[in-house]
């Protein structure tokens, strides 16, 4: 008898058991557009760049498509070595995350902070003014910038004039384009900053005053609990940041649409690059090598960050 | 269980739905493709012609108002075209078009044309997105030698379809015809449409407040200085004039002391929207590649020309350094138009742009036209943009798109928008009848001097600028890299700067496929 409902409790009777596949057949109908969609646009391309970066693909001529095993790769090691398209494009992402990262992080970081302030009036207001800039078009954001910037009649320049101070030529001098698009990309933390501040709400305020307790002061109670605290959020920003920079196109292509880079290939992303080698050389197949070559690029750090992660990102109530 | 059945189909269908929307903009699922009219059984039934004409595939049989129509789609983009001007004429010649075709009453299907107007800065990527995924259009254009260099092979060879229709190409000057061709194949890819000689424009109320004579309109005239003296319209009275022009916020020209480049509010020469080549072409003919065809080269006469152009923007400072140049000062890079520079090499094709807004005055009242300066060994040499139509050689219709596109090249009220100019017939009368009223909102009662643009057909330069080289697009943006440092970047050595360039463009030839 013991036997027979201890079976009746691990093995549902046929009813529930059609019920379970049903709805698991229906939660997979409804979610097939989502599955189509990833499969045809996501995997698929992904695969099919794979296969491509093994050939010579031409996007105007597919009929002479052949096999070139690592040619593509082979080329790709060459420009790195040599300081060609690729080397100079890689050297210019890096140095360009290398600026806009930190500073990027930091001053989301610092924005969050000053808005979860308790003292602050029209919270809500200044949330709504840091986080619009993110809604603004990319394109159209970069536009109004170059005006903005323009070393002869831009605003910041005739701030810097009328303080005595010189006014760089941003976009047009090949040392200040790349510190242009750091501040560009600055206008636009406000996603990051509302991350971090709702990380920063989610920090109990028991350890705060623990620490004012223990005679802590504001740098303590940064450093041994806010910091320890949001370093999960901390982690996820730099992630996504450093995936960001990788993506690194369309601003640079708004400034130069001829895609040379200009000023003087200061502003030649690994994207622009290789768009120019699938779009205006017609490489489609070098073009993939390229991507993969990202791929590889991004997901070497992110390994890094998340080996690295175990010594810095705390996970409240998680074993170490 | 019955009402189970209809819930599940009903879900099914949604997701479907769903997905095919997801998946983009449907096809007429009617319409298969065809590549002769009497081969196709099945139409689409439409409601207007610019409903379904966008989406059609090639070669497409559509029924608008109960009569097939054979689908011809004309792409616009590679360029001139897309300025909204440009485009609600071309859309109003469209439908002109297809207006005539409806009427036609030879019993030949009438032409359905499509109009695709895509933004040049995105034009080659969507073209050729197109052409790789079968859907080519079938009539390309305007389009000039630099638009077309992606597309090595993509063209139809017109010459049958020219021979066939009865066209003279004799009636076009010989030199015009040689640049329609591909320089690799020789195939005649279109004939000369469009012409935009270029030349020196200059802004006569800033001439008149620095009480200059104004710039010779007659090949081998002399330019008349300030003390009365008589001097050869070369480079360098260009410049000397060009920097009595150029003045700073406290009245002060380039050639007096004191005067401050940081705080310029007017400048004495301007090449509006040029490039590497196009630029040293206004110095003398050239070319980056020997005659070999494979070595890399920069002729004399070319680096000349760079270098007046760098001196002029960082030494003299008669011309705008880029950051000058894109300043609301300039509007934003069209300089000419802003009313802040004296004189300026243009081409016909900027008159699209003279003023902020065609139907307003613009920033200046009275201009004219000058001959272009002689370059040190005394020859005077006139870039020069010629425009054609194309057909894609996928084209299932390009018989039909032959016959649009004779249409559309008699449309000279078009190519007054484009800017251009007929390649045969009664030019100057062209300029009066249809150019200049173009300009009577813009600069009314000012008169231009349009002999001077036809003269200067007679010195354009052989070979072209745009001219064929190896691996066209790679070398393209490696000289413009270095190009664009010429105005942004000041203390260059430019003998380094083009030897470095060479050795890079060698390697591009030797790169070549």
């Amino acid at each position: 008898m013991i036997e027979e409902d201890r079976h009746s409790i691990y093995t549902p009777p046929p009813s529930t058991r059609s019920l379970a596949r049903r709805e698991t057949l229906w939660g997979l109908a409804f979610l097939s557009p989502w599955l189509i969609g990833l499969v045809v646009f996501t995997a698929l391309p992904i695969v099919a760049s794979l296969v491509l970066s093994f050939t010579n693909f031409n996007i105007l001529h597919p009929e002479s498509l052949r096999f070139i095993g690592f040619d593509n790769y082979n080329r790709m090691w060459n420009e790195l070595l040599n300081n060609g398209a690729v080397g100079q494009s890689l050297g210019v992402t890096a140095r360009f995350a290398l600026m806009s990262v930190p500073l990027g992080i930091g001053l989301a970081l610092g924005l969050a902070l000053l808005l979860n302030q308790k003292l602050l009036a029209g919270k809500s207001f200044f949330r709504t003014l840091f986080f619009m800039p993110v809604l603004i078009p990319l394109v159209a954001s970069t536009i109004v910038w170059q005006g903005f910037l323009n070393g002869s009649t831009g605003w910041l320049a005739q701030i810097l004039r009328a303080f005595g101070l010189p006014a760089p030529d941003w976009f047009y001098d090949p040392s200040w384009a790349l510190p242009g698009l750091v501040l560009l990309g600055i206008w636009g933390i406000g996603n990051m900053m509302l991350i971090f501040l709702a990380g920063l709400q989610g920090i109990p305020t028991e350890l705060y005053e623990a620490v004012k307790v223990d005679g802590g002061g504001l740098w303590a109670r940064f450093r041994h609990v806010t910091l320890p605290m949001i370093s999960p959020v901390l982690f996820y920003n730099i992630l996504i940041a450093i995936i960001g920079v990788s993506q690194y196109f369309t601003q640079a292509y708004v400034i130069d649409p001829g895609g040379n880079g200009r000023p003087g290939g200061s502003t030649l992303f690994f994207n622009m690059n290789l768009y120019n080698e699938g779009w205006s050389y017609n490489n489609m197949g070098y073009a993939s090598a390229l991507a993969w070559l990202m791929l590889i690029i991004v997901v070497i750090a992110a390994l890094v960050l998340f080996r690295t992660s175990a010594r810095w990102v705390f996970y409240a109530g998680a074993e170490r | 269980m019955r009402s189970r059945s209809l819930t599940r189909f009903a879900a099914l269908v949604s997701v479907v739905a769903i997905a095919a929307g997801a998946c983009g903009g449907s096809t007429p699922a009617t319409a298969p493709p065809s590549t002769a009219p009497a081969s196709a059984p099945a139409s689409t039934e439409a409601a207007s012609p610019s409903a379904v004409a966008s989406t059609a595939k090639p070669g497409q049989i559509i029924n608008v108002n109960g009569k097939d129509h054979q689908v011809v789609r004309w792409f616009v983009g590679l360029g001139s075209g897309t300025n909204p001007a440009q485009i609600a004429l071309q859309q109003t010649v469209v439908n002109d078009f297809n207006a005539l075709q409806d009427k036609r009453t030879d019993g030949v299907m009438p032409i359905l044309l499509s109009l695709e107007i895509v933004q040049n800065a995105t034009a080659t990527t969507i073209l050729k997105t197109e052409m790789a995924s079968g859907s080519a259009p079938d009539l390309i254009g305007p389009v000039g030698i630099k638009g077309r260099a992606g597309f090595a092979g993509q063209f139809l060879d017109m010459t049958p379809l020219i021979q066939k229709a009865g066209f003279d190409l004799t009636q076009y000057p010989t030199k015009l015809v040689d640049t329609m061709k591909d320089g690799q194949t020789g195939a005649l890819l279109g004939i000369p449409y469009a012409v935009y000689p270029s030349y020196i424009f200059f802004n006569k109320d800033l001439f008149d407040e620095a009480g200059l004579k104004y710039p010779p309109q007659k090949v081998g005239d002399k330019y008349t200085m300030p003390d009365g003296s008589k001097v050869d319209w070369n480079w360098d009275t260009v410049r000397n004039i060009a920097m009595l022009l150029s003045v700073d916020k406290n009245g002060k020209d380039a050639t007096q002391a004191g005067f401050d480049p940081k705080s310029q509010t007017q400048f004495g020469f301007e090449f509006q929207w040029t490039e590497g080549r196009r630029l040293a072409s206004a110095f003398g003919a050239g070319s980056l590649v020997g005659p070999d065809g494979k070595t890399a080269q920069f002729p004399d006469v070319w680096k000349a020309g760079w270098q007046w152009y760098y001196d002029g923007i960082w030494k003299d400072h008669f011309i705008a350094n880029d950051t000058e140049r894109n300043s609301d000062l300039l509007a934003k890079g069209n300089v000419l138009s802003s009313g802040h520079a004296a004189m300026g090499h243009m081409f016909q094709w900027y008159i699209c742009c003279m003023s902020p807004d065609a139907a307003k005055p613009g920033n200046f009242k009275k201009w004219d036209i000058a001959v272009m300066p002689m370059n040190s060994a005394g020859a005077t040499t006139a870039p020069i943009n010629i425009d054609t139509f194309t057909i894609s050689k996928d084209s299932p219709v390009a018989d039909r798109a032959f016959e649009a596109m004779t249409y559309l090249v008699g449309r000279l009220d078009l190519m007054a928008l484009y800017g251009g100019t007929p390649a045969v017939g009664d030019q100057l009368k062209f300029f009066h009848d249809v150019v200049d009223p173009t300009f009577t909102k813009q600069f009314p009662g000012n008169k231009v001097n349009w002999q001077v643009a036809l003269d200067m057909e007679s010195y354009a330069e052989s070979p072209n600028h745009e001219a064929e080289m190896p691996n066209y697009i790679k070398a393209q943006n490696d000289y413009t890299t270095v190009f664009s440092t010429l105005a942004t970047k000041e203390g260059q050595d430019l003998n380094k700067t083009i030897t470095d360039m060479v050795a890079t463009l060698q390697a591009d030839f030797s790169a070549a496929p």
